[in-house]
C-alpha cells in the first residue's frame, strides 16, 4: 500500500519582514515581494497575517527542498533589503499577536477517505512534531510559560487537535493539527509546527515529517484510540507546548521522553526518508537537537533572559534571526537539557486548577489541556470533591467555577 | 514609559574588554515611534553593549533599542529637584543635566515672577549640575502656585510650588510630560492632556501616599497601559487609535461650589468631524471624582476635492455611524488565581466576582450588564480598592483583561446609531481607598487622610440598592475609637445616587488600625 503517490512535500513558511523601526511590514506591501518571487521561481509564494508565506512548490527530495529554500530566501532577503527591510523568521512576535508556522504539506494524496484515516493516526504523532518545532516562547508581552505559545493557544484557532473522524460521516475541515486538504493541492497538511527560524532545520523537519506521513500511508488498518489514549495525546500536546524537547510523553501505557519518541519515528520512516533522497544521519541538526533536548525556543528564552523588555527583545531577536543559521550554531554548543517528568494525575489536576480563578466560566477548564468534555468534566468534579473548586450555575453568566483553595 | 530606538552609525570594540561601543542617531521614540526630541536631531550618541554574539548588536544602519533607563538621559536630560513641592518655596533648586552635546556645560536660565537668572552648569562626574537659590525671585511670600521655568538651549524643565491644603487644579510640568493636577485633602489626581484624550495618569491617596494607577518605569509601554484610566470609542470592531493618540487642550479650570472642575476639549478626528470634551470634578469634602465625557459628531469632510466628479446618491444610512463607548482602567495586578486582584459587581441578586487566573485571559460579559451601576477593582494584598459608579439606567457590560503586568476593567456600552450633529457620552464616579465592601446589595470604598489641624478624617462612599439614606449608617473605627455617622445621599450628575459618610478623629493616626462598616454591605476581608 502506498497512499501517497507520487511522494512529494512542501511547506507554507510564514516569515515576518521587519523595517529599521522594528515595524512588521503589512500584507499590502508584502504582496509586491510575493509577486516578484512567484514570477522568478514559479512557486506560489503568498502572504498571510504580516508575513511572506513561502509556499515552496512541489518537492520530491530533501536536496530539492534545501536548494529551493536557500535560493528563495536568499532572493527574498536581497529583495527586501532594497527597502531596508530584514526577514524575521520566528514562531511569534514578542510584542504583537501573530503566530507563524511552517506548515508541512505532504503529497500526493488523492484518496480523501484514507487521508482521514491517516489524520486519525496522526493525532498520536503530531505532538512530537510540535515539540521538535517549538519556537514561540515570547508573544504579545508574554514569555517563558510555554515553549510554544502558538500550540498552547491553538494559533488563534488555526491549529486545533483533531477529533477522530469517520470518512463515512465526515465533512471538510480546516485548521486541525494534521489533516487531508484535498480542496487545494492534494496533500495532507501538518499545521502544528511552529515557524522555523533555521532554514536547515526547516529542510530537515519538512523531510522528516513528509517521510513519516508517507510511512503512515503505508500502514494498513484504522487507528482507533481509546478515550484514555486520546487523553494521553492531549497531555502530550500540552507537554510539547510547555517543555518542547524536554517533554516526557505518555506513550503506549508508559512514560517516554519525546526525544525517544522522535528517535523511533525517525527509525520507522527510514525507507521513506530514503525515497526522499536522504538518510537519517543526514538530518544532523535534528539529531543534535534530540541529543541536547534543545529546540529553537530554548535559544529564544536564553536571549530573552538578557532582554527583559519585549521591545528590546524584538530588536535583538530579529537581528539574529535574519542570519537564518543562528540556532544551528547555538545547538552545537548548547548544554544537554534534562527531561521534564511525565505529567501525573496530580499535575494534571494542578494545571486545570491553575486556569480557574473566581467566576471562571467552566469552559476554561476545557481549554486547560483541551481534554474532551467527559474527561475535563471529571477533572472539575474531582477538584470540587477535593474542596479546591466550587461550581455555581447562574442564569445569565452560565456555569461558573470558583477556586477556593 | 518611552525608550529610544536609534540607527547605528558605527560600532567599535572597546579595548581591554569584549564590549562594544555603539554609536547611533536617535530615530524615533517607542512605543509609538514618534519623532525624537529636537535636541537629539543629528546628534551622534554612544552606548556600550556587552554581548556574547556581536550579531545581537548588528551593523551600521541597523536599529538599536535602548531600555527605558538608558533612554532617560537623552529623552529627559534636564531635571530639577524638587519638581513639585507644596506650601513653601524650597530654598534652592538643584539642576542636573544628564547629557549635553559638548564637553563644556551650557548656560541655563531660570525664570519666575518676571525675573530671569542665568548661570553655567559645572561638571560633576558624567553630568552637569547647578544650584539655584530661590530667595531673590520672591522677596515676599507669593500666592501659590508659582512655577520656576528652567531652560537650557532647547531643553526645558519646571519646578512647581503648589498651595498646601487647598483644593484646586494646577498645571504641573513633569519630566515625562505635562500633567494637570486636581487636588483636595484626599486625592491628588493627575490628568494627562497630551495623549489618551485626557486620561487619568495618577490617582494618589494623600493619606497613605498610594498611587492607585502606579505604572512600572522599567518597561516600554503605551501611556496608561499598565496603570491609569482612559476612555474609549469605537466605530467598527476596534477601539479608536485616534482617541488614544489625541491631545486635548484645557478649556478651563475653576472652583465651583465646593468642588474643583477641570475641563478639556479637542479634536479627535478632523475627517470624521469628531470632537470630545471631558470634565473632571473633584469634590472638596469627599474622596470622589466625577468624570463626564462627551463626543460630538459633526459633518464628515468631503473626501475628494474634485468638483467635477459625479456625486453618488445618498440615503440617510450613509451618514449614520454605529458608535460604541467604553473605558479602560488598568492597575498593577496581584497575580494569583486564589488570592490575587479581582473585579466585583452585582449581577441580579448575586455578587459577581471575576478573578482571572491565566495570563492573557480576557473576560467579556456580553450577556449581562452591570445593572446596579457599580464595579470594584480589589487588590487585597496591598489594600487598594477602586469603586467605579455608572448610571444604572444605562449600565455597561463588564470586560476584563489579565495582562502580564496589569488587570483591567474595560466596561463597554452597546453601539448606537449616531448622526452628524449628535452627541453621546457618559458620566463616571470614581473613588479609591484602603477598605472596601461589596455584596449584591451594593458596594463601598473607604479611605482616610490627614485632618487639617491634626488628626485623621475618614470617609466612605458607596451605592446601595433600595437605600433610604436616613435609615442607614456607617461606623468608622480607628485606634479603638468608633464613630457612627448617618449615610447621606448625594446625586452625582450623570451617574446617579451616591451614599457617603465621614467621621473625624482629632487624635487619630494614619498608621493606626482602621475599620469601617457600611449599612448592610459587608466589608471584604
Amino acid at each position: 500500500m502506498n497512499l501517497f503517490d507520487p511522494r512529494t512535500f512542501s511547506t507554507d513558511w510564514e516569515v515576518m519582514v521587519i523595517d529599521k523601526l522594528n515595524r512588521c511590514v503589512g500584507n499590502d506591501k508584502l504582496n509586491g515581494f510575493a509577486g516578484v518571487l512567484r514570477a522568478e521561481f514559479d512557486i506560489p509564494v503568498n502572504t498571510d497575517w504580516n508575513t511572506l508565506e513561502f509556499a515552496l512548490g512541489i518537492n520530491k527530495s530533501f536536496a530539492q527542498m534545501w536548494e529551493r529554500i536557500l535560493k528563495v530566501t536568499n532572493r527574498a532577503s536581497q529583495l527586501v533589503r532594497e527597502f531596508d527591510l530584514d526577514m524575521f523568521p520566528a514562531g511569534a512576535h514578542p510584542t504583537e499577536g501573530m503566530f507563524n508556522s511552517s506548515h508541512i504539506h505532504v503529497g500526493t494524496l488523492h484518496d480523501e477517505s484514507r487521508g482521514i484515516l491517516v489524520e486519525n493516526q496522526m493525532v498520536k504523532y503530531a505532538p512530537a512534531f510540535a515539540a521538535l518545532a517549538a519556537n514561540s516562547p515570547a508573544t504579545h508581552n508574554l514569555r517563558g510559560e510555554y515553549k510554544s505559545y502558538r500550540v498552547r493557544r491553538q494559533a488563534h484557532g488555526c491549529t486545533t487537535p483533531s477529533s477522530f473522524r469517520d470518512p463515512q460521516t465526515a465533512q471538510a475541515t480546516w485548521g486541525t493539527d494534521a489533516g487531508p486538504k484535498l480542496y487545494g493541492g492534494p496533500t495532507l497538511e501538518v499545521r502544528i509546527t511552529d515557524c522555523a527560524s533555521s532554514r536547515r532545520l526547516l529542510a530537515e523537519f519538512a523531510t522528516f515529517i513528509a517521510a513519516f506521513v508517507h510511512y503512515q500511508g503505508t500502514q494498513d488498518g484504522e487507528a482507533r484510540l481509546s478515550p484514555q489514549e486520546y487523553k494521553d495525546c492531549m497531555i502530550n500536546r500540552w507537554a510539547a507546548a510547555r517543555h518542547g524537547l524536554q517533554a516526557t510523553f505518555s506513550w503506549n501505557g508508559g512514560a517516554k521522553p519525546v526525544v525517544e519518541v522522535l528517535d523511533e519515528m525517525l527509525d520507522a520512516c527510514g525507507a521513506e526518508l530514503a525515497a526522499l533522497g536522504v538518510k537519517r544521519s543526514d538530518l544532523g541538526l535534528i539529531e543534535t537537537m534530540l541529543q541536547k533536548r534543545t529546540c529553537q525556543a530554548d535559544y529564544v528564552l536564553k536571549l530573552a533572559e538578557r532582554y527583559p523588555d519585549p521591545y528590546g527583545l524584538v530588536s535583538v531577536y530579529s537581528k539574529m534571526m535574519r542570519h537564518w543559521d543562528v540556532f544551528d550554531g547555538y545547538v552545537e554548543s548548547a548544554p544537554v537539557l534534562e527531561p521534564r517528568p511525565l505529567l501525573d494525575e496530580e499535575a494534571i489536576l494542578a494545571e486545570h486548577l491553575a486556569v480557574i480563578g473566581e467566576g471562571t466560566h467552566f469552559y476554561r477548564s476545557r481549554e486547560a489541556m483541551y481534554f474532551p468534555p467527559p474527561v475535563a468534566d471529571e477533572i472539575v468534579s474531582r477538584l470540587i470533591e477535593q474542596g479546591a473548586v466550587q461550581r455555581e450555575v447562574t442564569e445569565r453568566r452560565g456555569t461558573l467555577l470558583h477556586r477556593v483553595r | 514609559m518611552n525608550a529610544l530606538l536609534g540607527k547605528i552609525t558605527e560600532i567599535k570594540k572597546l579595548e581591554g574588554s569584549g564590549a562594544l561601543d555603539v554609536r547611533f542617531k536617535a530615530a524615533c521614540v517607542l512605543p509609538n515611534r514618534t519623532k525624537v526630541p529636537e535636541w537629539l536631531n543629528d546628534q551622534v550618541l554612544t552606548i556600550a553593549r556587552d554581548v556574547p554574539d556581536a550579531r545581537e548588536v548588528g551593523y551600521p544602519g541597523d536599529s538599536i533599542v535602548l531600555t527605558t533607563e538608558e533612554s532617560a538621559r537623552w529623552l529627559y536630560p534636564l531635571t530639577v529637584t524638587p519638581d513639585v513641592s507644596h506650601g513653601e518655596i524650597p530654598e534652592a533648586l538643584q539642576l542636573r543635566l544628564r547629557w549635553w552635546k559638548e564637553d563644556k556645560g551650557p548656560e541655563f536660565t531660570v525664570r519666575a515672577n518676571g525675573q530671569t537668572q542665568s548661570g553655567h552648569f559645572v561638571k560633576e562626574g558624567e553630568d552637569f549640575v547647578a544650584t539655584i537659590a530661590t530667595a531673590s525671585f520672591f522677596p515676599f511670600a507669593p500666592t501659590l502656585p508659582v512655577t520656576f521655568e528652567i531652560s537650557c538651549d532647547k531643553l526645558k524643565a519646571a519646578a512647581t510650588v503648589l498651595p498646601q491644603g487647598q483644593p484646586g487644579a494646577h498645571r504641573v510640568p513633569l519630566l515625562r510630560g505635562e500633567r494637570h493636577r486636581i487636588e483636595n485633602d484626599w486625592y491628588a489626581v493627575d490628568i494627562t492632556a497630551q495623549v489618551q484624550s485626557g486620561g487619568i495618569a495618577a490617582l494618589r491617596e494623600k493619606g497613605r501616599g498610594v498611587d492607585h494607577f502606579y505604572s512600572p518605569t522599567d518597561l516600554v509601554q503605551q501611556p496608561l497601559e499598565y496603570g491609569g484610566h482612559s476612555d474609549r470609542l469605537r466605530t467598527g470592531w476596534n477601539w479608536s487609535e485616534k482617541l488614544r493618540d489625541a491631545a486635548l487642550t484645557v478649556a478651563g479650570a475653576r472652583r465651583e461650589g465646593a468642588a474643583t472642575r477641570l475641563s478639556l476639549e479637542g479634536v479627535v478626528d478632523d475627517g470624521m468631524g469628531l470632537r470630545t470634551t471631558v470634565a473632571y470634578t473633584l469634590y472638596d469634602e469627599l474622596p470622589l471624582l466625577l468624570l463626564q465625557r462627551d463626543y460630538h459628531f459633526g459633518k464628515k469632510k468631503e473626501e475628494s476635492g474634485d468638483k467635477n466628479k459625479d456625486e453618488k446618491p445618498k440615503e440617510p444610512i450613509d451618514d449614520m455611524q454605529a458608535v460604541g463607548l467604553g473605558f479602560r482602567a488598568a492597575w498593577k495586578v496581584e497575580r494569583d488565581g486564589l488570592s490575587g486582584s479581582r473585579l466585583l459587581c452585582a449581577e441580579g441578586d448575586r455578587l459577581a466576582v471575576i478573578r482571572g487566573a491565566e495570563t492573557g485571559e480576557f473576560y467579556r460579559g456580553s450577556h449581562w450588564r452591570m445593572q446596579d451601576g457599580w464595579a470594584v477593582a480589589e487588590h487585597g494584598g496591598r489594600r487598594e480598592y477602586t469603586l467605579y459608579l455608572f448610571d444604572a439606567q444605562t449600565p455597561p457590560h463588564l470586560a476584563m483583561w489579565l495582562g502580564p503586568h496589569e488587570i483591567t476593567l474595560e466596561p463597554y456600552w452597546p453601539q448606537v446609531p449616531v448622526r452628524p450633529s449628535d452627541s453621546i457620552g457618559y458620566g463616571l464616579g470614581l473613588m479609591a481607598g484602603e477598605l472596601c465592601g461589596a455584596s449584591a446589595e451594593g458596594a463601598w470604598v473607604a479611605c482616610r487622610t490627614h485632618r487639617p489641624g491634626g488628626g485623621v478624617i475618614c470617609a466612605a462612599v458607596g451605592r446601595m440598592k433600595n437605600a433610604q439614606a436616613a435609615d442607614e449608617a456607617a461606623a468608622f473605627a480607628l485606634s479603638g475609637e468608633t464613630r457612627v455617622a448617618a449615610l447621606q445621599r448625594f446625586l452625582l450628575p450623570g451617574v446617579g445616587p451616591v451614599l457617603f459618610a465621614t467621621a473625624e478623629f482629632v487624635e487619630g493616626q494614619m498608621d493606626a488600625p482602621f475599620d469601617v462598616t457600611f449599612a448592610r454591605i459587608g466589608a471584604r476581608r
